[in-house]
């Protein structure tokens, strides 16, 4: 699995591989990409074979959504744990790792709970490699005010708060 | 002649005026959920209209309803017996009423169908959504409008996923935080938004919207 892994990332790095080699090895689960606080693509891995620039694409979607849920919960007081989509025939999940956003692409949902778990290690684990090392020491605030001249961010915010100032906003 | 596409993009009540006014002879089929719907205009005036076991006007009223599905408009080969004889300007005018009729007749339903997924005890609040962002249930939400307005963002986010890796429909949307998980189903023309504890069991809450979609897409697909 892991020689397989290596083939398909893009920018191999011993403790991502390491740490996703059980995340990857459930059958259920197709596509795994991690973005950075910018929506880059920092790693990926598809069993399809899958393009990075099919996620590419998505990058900045995926933080602005990321975010826009973490403004949403703050103002109530709790903080989004993860996000979770469920079309025809599978899922996609994404996790908001404090400054990188993994996605992990599942063709069905019968094995939820067990990627779950092995995120919640994957992440514990991975918060001290040198891989997120990097991603992890921006704190939250950082990377909201990276996005805060975003437009379409902004949009969103203001579609949802109308003028009342929220934090994390412009 | 010959435009293709999906009804989700194109409105079908200006397909059908644009050909009327055009006054071409076409015939415009859609797709939709597996049914064949068919609508025929002879030189600019709409003559015959079929879907599922409806002809004619009873047809006519129930296509131009329709929001989704690929069509494609051509030019027919053989002309069909007429079955529709108003001229088209009362027909899509009559369609109109008819429309609105039926979105009231609709919501009426969602709300007594909501009344049951209410009192359920895994959900602790609710909000039903029509696409066009207009809250018709309310059920614990201090702020729907909030809510409301995520709902549509967060799905057209989904959507976008979707889209970009072709990967089909969307079903739900969720999102969990500290103690629960908020869960923004697409269910035909309205969202349903629920929020349930974290740790509460999401099978029969699987199964109660399902039943719902069931319910309504019968509703739906019954001749008025």
């Amino acid at each position: 699995m892991v020689s397989f892994l290596k083939s398909f990332f893009h920018k191999t790095e011993p403790d991502i591989l390491d740490s996703l080699k059980d995340l990857m090895a459930i059958d259920d689960v197709t596509d795994v990409c991690f973005f950075d606080a910018e929506g880059n693509v920092a790693a990926m891995v598809s069993k399809y074979g899958n393009e990075e620039s099919v996620f590419s694409g998505l990058g900045k979607e995926v933080v602005r959504t990321a975010l826009l849920l973490d403004t949403f919960s703050k103002e109530y007081g709790t903080e989004t744990k993860a996000c979770h989509l469920e079309y025809n025939s599978g899922s996609i999940l994404l996790w908001n790792f404090r400054g990188s956003f993994l996605m992990v692409l599942l063709r069905d949902t019968g094995q939820l709970p067990i990627v779950r778990m092995t995120v919640n290690i994957f992440k514990q684990n991975g918060s001290s490699s040198e891989f997120f090392g990097k991603y992890f020491q921006d704190p939250d605030r950082s990377i909201i005010n990276m996005w805060d001249n975003d437009r379409e961010l902004s949009e969103c915010k203001h579609s949802i708060f109308g003028n009342q100032s929220v934090e994390g906003a412009p | 002649m010959g435009l293709s596409g999906n009804l989700k993009e194109f409105n079908i009540t200006n397909l059908i005026q644009l050909n009327c006014i055009e006054q071409n002879t076409a015939q415009i089929v859609i797709n939709w959920k597996g049914h064949e719907a068919s609508v025929f205009i002879f030189e600019g005036e709409i003559i015959h209209a079929r879907f599922k076991e409806l002809k004619g006007e009873e047809a006519f009223y129930k296509i131009i309803q329709l929001d989704e599905g690929d069509f494609s408009i051509t030019k027919p080969t053989i002309v069909p017996d007429r079955t529709i004889y108003d001229s088209w300007k009362s027909l899509l005018l009559e369609g109109a009423r008819v429309h609105d009729e039926s979105e009231r007749d609709k919501d009426t339903l969602v709300r007594s169908l909501a009344l049951d997924l209410d009192q359920h005890p895994t959900i602790s609040r609710l909000l039903i959504v029509t696409r066009s962002g207009e809250c018709i249930q309310n059920s614990g939400f201090d702020r729907p409008d909030r809510y409301v307005a995520l709902a549509l963002e967060l799905h057209r986010k989904s959507e976008q996923f979707t889209g970009r890796l072709s990967i089909g429909d969307v079903v739900y949307t969720s999102y969990s935080t500290d103690s629960e998980r908020m869960f923004i189903f697409n269910c035909d023309s309205y969202f349903i938004v629920i929020e349930i504890s974290r740790d509460a069991d999401v099978a029969p809450l699987f199964e109660l919207v399902s039943e719902l979609k069931e319910k309504l897409q019968v509703a739906e697909l019954q001749p008025r």
